[in-house]
């Protein structure tokens, strides 16, 4: 008995070990070894590869492709469109002699299918809901009627999540308007070739003859930033953080990718800037004064060297004025000025009468919560920052790091005097942070809390009926003036590969990313 | 003996069943009444800024998160009656195919650290207990102490500087081969080697006190006989208890070191899960979770009767 217990649980031991040995299995890859024949680009990317726009962007074609400006362009789908007089119509001429990687031709047929598929697969997507009918005019015309005007109607056909164009051959039952997607089928340079969920994706090149250019892409999911940078540093994988919406790697680590001979690190703005809202409606910060004091008491210039590495560049205005939509904010900058902070909160009225460092008005200390959402890179540090700063001009900040669904229920009630979070970029300008934050009409109970007037409701609507850059940039000009929010710096992309990389170019949209033009030097 | 075990089982049952009820009441729960819309934080995530509020109310409609607690809790029991745990409102992928898909590579690492911290921790053990105050006891109390005080995020961190970065020999993360397997191994099983050590060699210390002990070395068998075939046996039940709490806690996700290594395990996708409200998934995770957790607490009871005879499965007559 003593014999068969021993061997029994000898042999539980070493199936353990056996089982963890086995299981893990043989298939272990090696480095990027390239040969003249093929060339093999290992990216590391935050998500798994069905939830990643920028590596599926290789793969897939959206209907409408988006220029450097965020607006929707012809691309490799559609030669031209047309719009109604009511906007209620828009007629495509598609492009000719585009295949889908199976062989399925892209015509009025496919994409009436795919339109009316959608429909039902993606009707979740308003875009979709506003459809009424479309119909096919010749093999490569196609027509949608909307039952209503959506101005929104073209961008939203350059969204990845929503125009990502697939043929009747990719769902199952096949050609089924309600069918289910069973296969990676796109027109993209690129095709899947191996997915493993969570893990990998493998997709190589579609036409060959491209000799000087990668012709196969391992894209590894790893999940956690420094881990990613480690990987970059260890020649595990060839490039990182061209795959992620926002700034994928940490700031901290740019100098040491900088300093590595064998790395190279290029910067992309997306017109992105990290900012606290004001509670403009209840609380110390409905005074315009307080509002201008915050914006002059924080040296951004500062913040960025000291806490960010001087990697992102420090934001003085709402949006960059580089736009033509925001050119307005050319020299409106808000400056470092402390004095002239502390002079603003004595004309509102706050002044420090007890000595204790702290400006009071009719007995009340001033005070702003600064809610943080928990996980909003840099987020802490610069709290901190932007804490010392107030202080020196005689305001107490609470800062307050909350879980991000307790943050975001303090902004719904307005529980904050200063929110951080970060703004939209290519492609979600101009419109975004009009639509999305300021304008009365936008129900988002969080945003009631924010900057609000009628003279900006005005200006907002003419600019989204216009479409017109002027207007836009009205509407900028006058939410800067009115201390809306304190920008503080641009949340530039982040790319770094090994030097053997090139050809890599910033995609126009922070949603893609553009591995065609990518070749490895021998 | 068969017998004995089903009337065992039969008795750990219902509890067994209340257990995992709970333990999926209580994550749904949880995360139904913590602040936080799912639907705006899944469509902010998704495209990285926030969604419009036309959005939000499609995606609540869509998913029924509009509808009461005990509606939604009754109808994801109900489907789970069915044999469907739902799909995830992130990924849109049924949440069983998403827990299938990262269960392997977690028990392949929990087992792999189980087996790392059960060899060099029982052999140290063992040794320290045999040897108490030589250099082996010595260095044993030097494993168990950096073991236990090293955080693992901080030892994989350094291992993955030194491994893969400084000697390049080592992959930095993935899932693959063996040489995957090594570093998070190691990180992972560190702290367990620790505790394994310290229950074997109190263990062992006590069961070599005990006179049958003196009988045996009395008798003239010598003392790797005595060691081995006595001693061992008797002291290993605590290591068992403790290896197999031991391995359901780290089948229950790893999530630091699945992070760290870009381990594609249940423990990261749980995480960001959470942060997403992603209940299908939470739910379903922790129901799974549980009914592991819950089976491998019956195996190690079992056990004990296997290694020790003397031992009555409870409840049996």
């Amino acid at each position: 008995m003593v014999e068969i217990n021993r061997t029994f649980l000898s042999c539980i031991a070493i199936a353990c070990v056996v089982a963890a040995l086995a299981l893990a299995g043989c298939t272990g890859e090696q480095k990027n070894q390239n040969s003249p024949e093929q060339q093999t680009l290992i990216v590391g990317g935050y998500r798994d590869f069905k939830g990643c726009s920028q590596v599926k962007a290789n793969v897939f074609n959206t209907f409408l492709d988006i220029g450097d400006d965020g607006r929707p362009q012809p691309g490799k789908l559609v030669e031209s469109w047309e719009i109604s007089d009511d906007g209620k119509e828009y007629t495509f001429r598609l492009s000719q002699g585009v295949e889908f990687h199976d062989g399925t031709e892209w015509n009025s047929t496919t994409a009436k299918w795919f339109f009316e598929w959608c429909s039902n697969a993606r009707s979740t997507n308003i875009v979709f809901q506003k459809i009424d009918d479309v119909e096919t005019e010749g093999e490569y015309t196609v027509k949608i009627s909307l039952n209503e005007q959506y101005g929104a109607f073209l961008k939203d056909l350059t969204s990845p999540w929503r125009s990502e164009v697939i043929p009747p051959t990719a769902v199952k039952p096949e050609r089924s308007k309600q069918g289910e997607i069973v296969d990676f089928i796109g027109t993209g340079p690129f095709k899947v070739e191996e997915y493993v969920k969570g893990q990998k994706a493998v997709i190589v090149r579609v036409k060959e003859g491209e000799e000087s250019k990668v012709d196969k892409i391992i894209f590894k999911t790893i999940e956690d930033s420094q881990s990613r940078v480690s990987a970059l540093r260890a020649g595990d994988v060839d490039i990182i953080g061209a795959t992620e919406h926002h700034a994928s790697i940490p700031y901290e680590s740019v100098p040491t990718l900088k300093e590595d001979s064998n790395i190279v690190v290029k910067r992309q703005s997306y017109g992105r800037v990290q900012t606290l809202e004001f509670n403009c409606v209840d609380g110390p910060a409905k005074d315009i004064n307080v509002r201008k004091a915050v914006n002059y008491a924080i040296n951004r210039e500062d913040m960025v060297e000291k806490l960010l590495a001087g990697v992102a560049p420090p934001m003085p205005t709402i949006l960059t004025p580089r736009y033509p939509f925001a050119n307005s904010l050319e020299g409106k900058g808000y400056p470092y000025d402390p004095a002239k902070s502390k002079e603003l909160l004595s004309e509102a009225g706050w002044e420090d009468t007890d000595n204790d460092g702290i400006r009071e008005k009719n007995g009340e200390d001033l005070i702003l919560d600064y809610v943080v959402p928990k996980g909003e890179a840099n987020a802490n540090s610069i709290a901190v920052f932007v804490q010392s700063e107030l202080e020196e001009v005689g305001i107490k900040v609470n800062v307050q790091i909350m879980e991000r669904g307790a943050a975001g229920k303090a902004e719904d009630e307005g529980n904050f005097d200063l929110y951080l979070h970060h703004m939209y970029g290519i492609p979600g300008l101009p419109e975004g942070p009009l639509t999305g934050i300021y304008w009365s009409e936008n129900p988002d109970p969080g945003d009631k809390w924010k900057y609000h007037s009628e003279e900006l409701d005005s200006i907002i609507e003419t600019a989204l009926s216009s479409g017109k850059d002027e207007d836009y940039a009205k509407a900028y000009g006058l939410l800067q003036e009115e201390h809306a929010c304190v920008p503080l710096y641009d949340i530039e992309k982040i790319v770094a590969h090994k030097k053997e990389v090139k050809g890599f170019e910033f995609s126009p949209s922070i949603y893609r990313a553009n591995f065609g033009t990518v070749y490895l030097e021998k | 003996m068969v017998s004995d075990v089903g009337a065992f089982i039969a008795k750990r049952l219902p509890w067994a069943v209340l257990t995992i009820f709970l333990a999926s009441l209580l994550s749904f729960s949880l995360l139904y009444f913590s602040p936080g819309n799912s639907a705006e934080m899944i469509l902010s995530a998704e495209m990285g800024h926030e969604p419009t509020q036309e959005a939000v109310q499609s995606f609540v409609k869509n998913f029924g998160l509009d509808e009461h607690f005990i509606s939604q809790y009754l109808g994801w029991m109900s489907n789970i009656l069915h044999g469907s745990f739902g799909s995830s409102l992130r990924t849109g992928d049924p949440v069983l195919e998403e827990f299938m898909a990262r269960f392997p590579a977690t028990f392949i690492l929990a087992l792999s650290a189980l087996s790392f911290a059960l060899i060099i921790g029982v052999s140290f053990g063992v040794l320290s207990a045999v040897k108490p105050n030589s250099w082996l006891d010595y260095l044993g109390n030097v494993i168990a102490s950096t073991g236990i005080a090293i955080p693992s995020f901080w030892l994989g961190l350094l291992l993955i500087f030194f491994f893969s970065i400084q000697l390049n020999i080592l992959p930095s993360f993935g899932y693959g081969g063996l040489e995957h397997l090594i570093l998070p191994t190691i990180a992972l099983g560190s702290h367990q080697v620790a505790r394994i050590l310290r229950v074997t060699r109190e263990s062992m210390l006590d069961v070599l006190g005990e006179d049958y002990i003196v009988f045996a070395y009395a008798k003239g068998l010598t003392e790797k006989v005595v060691v081995i075939k006595h001693a061992i046996r008797n002291a290993l039940n605590p290591v068992v208890t403790q290896a197999g709490l031991d391995l359901g806690y780290l089948l229950g996700g790893t999530v630091i070191i699945e992070q760290v290594f870009g381990w594609p395990g249940i423990g990261s996708f749980l995480l960001t899960s959470v942060m997403a409200r992603d209940f299908p998934v939470v739910s379903g995770f922790v129901l799974m979770i549980a009914f592991l957790f819950v089976l491998i607490n019956l195996l190690v009871d079992l056990s004990y009767s296997i290694i020790d005879p003397r031992v009555k499965l409870e409840g049996v007559k």
